[in-house]
């Protein structure tokens, strides 16, 4: 049964992905101590997430809006389920939990679950299949692959912005963004943002992981403005995860700054590996 | 599209996990939280002679709708003519739930053990 074995596969993801923050106590803690809008908030900037994600892998397979919609209901509900289940066995909740702290819990452990689940869905198939077929990708071209170097900017930054999201939020919660951001100096600060900027950039564009190809046709198609946006947007996504978390409550427009820069290093470097990860299928062909 | 069963059940369930996630912190986002509000029961039919005292075990609960950080719960009693007092440290007790503990005296108590909260630090 082919579903099934998607549905399996999106839970296996959703776990693996969802994993180190089932295992982190401050997540436990902001799920009890966040009001429950930021929490709510958290869930729609993940939903927009899922649903991009979903809308650029669904439309190179020619998915209609329904089923992309479909496919996003479904990987936020295996991430509900998902949390809910490992949260029980973990012990986080049980029978002496309130409703509130449940509902607390599931939603934000359920935000990387979805995440594992779309990308395991759409992206460790995929992969999976390209290894079997690797004599036929040279015949012929399958139409995802043919259509993934399509990506316009726009599309390149929401992925950007997922990728950035999911790798900061496993930090985001923790202390250590804070006392890294709080100790710098801002030579170290500057430092910092030079090597998000260069490895990044780097990461992209020369590393070859799949051999990108150079399409220059608007200014964000090239390497450093692509690279430089792709950092502003990694910089609001850790400003936003640090403010949800109630880390900038408080704090001095220095210290805020540092904490952005450092966490700022994580979601850039997942808004590399996104883009990567979402745009390296068609590029491999022309590289 | 064609959607069998298995597919038709995941969707239902997973809508269904969505919605009641989503309805439920909507309602709470607009619910007033009434601040921390510990509360101490003693169980003095399970009180029990121990090593080093009288120990006599407790549940403080949290009524309010905030978590209450650092809480102190302090037990007093007259042992021998003496006041005593045994306090109980709660680092973490979030909204409706709680946590058992126990005071410890030097003998069994011959007054009512009196109990008081101390502090708490708010999140």
């Amino acid at each position: 049964m082919d579903e099934a074995r998607d549905y399996i596969r999106a839970m296996g993801g959703g776990l693996l992905i969802g994993l180190p923050l089932l295992f982190t106590q401050e997540v436990w803690q902001h799920a009890v101590l966040l009001p429950a809008w930021k929490i709510l908030l958290l869930l729609g900037l993940a939903a927009i997430v899922v649903i991009g994600y979903n809308a650029i892998n669904g439309f190179r397979a020619d998915a209609t809006i329904g089923e992309v919609v479909v496919d996003s209901v479904e990987a936020m509900g295996i991430g509900t389920i998902v949390a809910f289940v490992a949260l029980l066995a973990l012990g986080r909740i049980d029978g002496g939990s309130s409703v509130r702290d449940i509902v607390g819990h599931v939603a934000l452990e359920s935000i990387p679950i979805a995440f594992g689940a779309s990308l395991s869905r759409a992206q460790l198939s995929g992969a999976g299949d390209d290894e079997g077929r690797e004599e036929d990708r040279r015949g012929g071209q399958t139409k995802s692959e043919s259509e993934a170097g399509r990506l316009g900017p726009f599309q390149r930054l929401l992925v950007a912005a997922g990728g950035a999201l999911l790798f900061a939020l496993n930090v985001a919660p923790t202390e250590e963004p804070v006392f890294i951001g709080v100790g710098a100096s801002p030579v170290m600060l500057l430092g910092v943002m030079a090597l998000s900027l260069v490895v990044t950039l780097a990461l992209v564009f020369f590393a070859e992981f799949g051999g990108r190809r150079h399409v220059s046709q608007g200014i964000l198609d090239r390497p450093i403005p692509e690279t430089i946006a792709a950092y502003v947007i990694s910089l609001l996504v850790a400003w936003t995860l640090l403010w949800s978390f109630g880390r900038v409550d408080g704090a001095s427009v220095v210290a805020i700054t540092g904490m952005v820069v450092s966490l700022g290093l994580v979601a850039s470097l997942g808004a590399a590996v996104g883009r990567l990860l979402v745009a390296s299928g068609g590029e491999r062909e022309d590289g | 599209m064609k959607r069998n069963i298995l597919e038709w059940v995941v969707l239902a369930v997973s809508a269904l996990a969505l919605a009641g996630v989503v309805g439920l912190l909507a309602l709470e986002s607009f619910q007033e939280r009434r601040p921390p509000d510990p509360v101490a029961e003693v169980h003095l039919d399970e009180a029990r002679d121990g090593s080093l005292g009288w120990i006599v075990p407790v549940t403080i609960t949290n009524n309010g709708d905030v978590a209450s950080e650092q809480l102190v719960i302090e037990g007093t009693a007259t042992v021998d003519g003496e006041e005593e007092t045994s306090e109980i440290d709660v680092d973490f007790l979030p909204a409706g739930t709680s946590v058992e503990g126990e005071f410890s005296f030097s003998a069994e108590p011959e007054s009512v053990i009196g109990v008081r909260f101390l502090g708490q630090r708010l999140p």
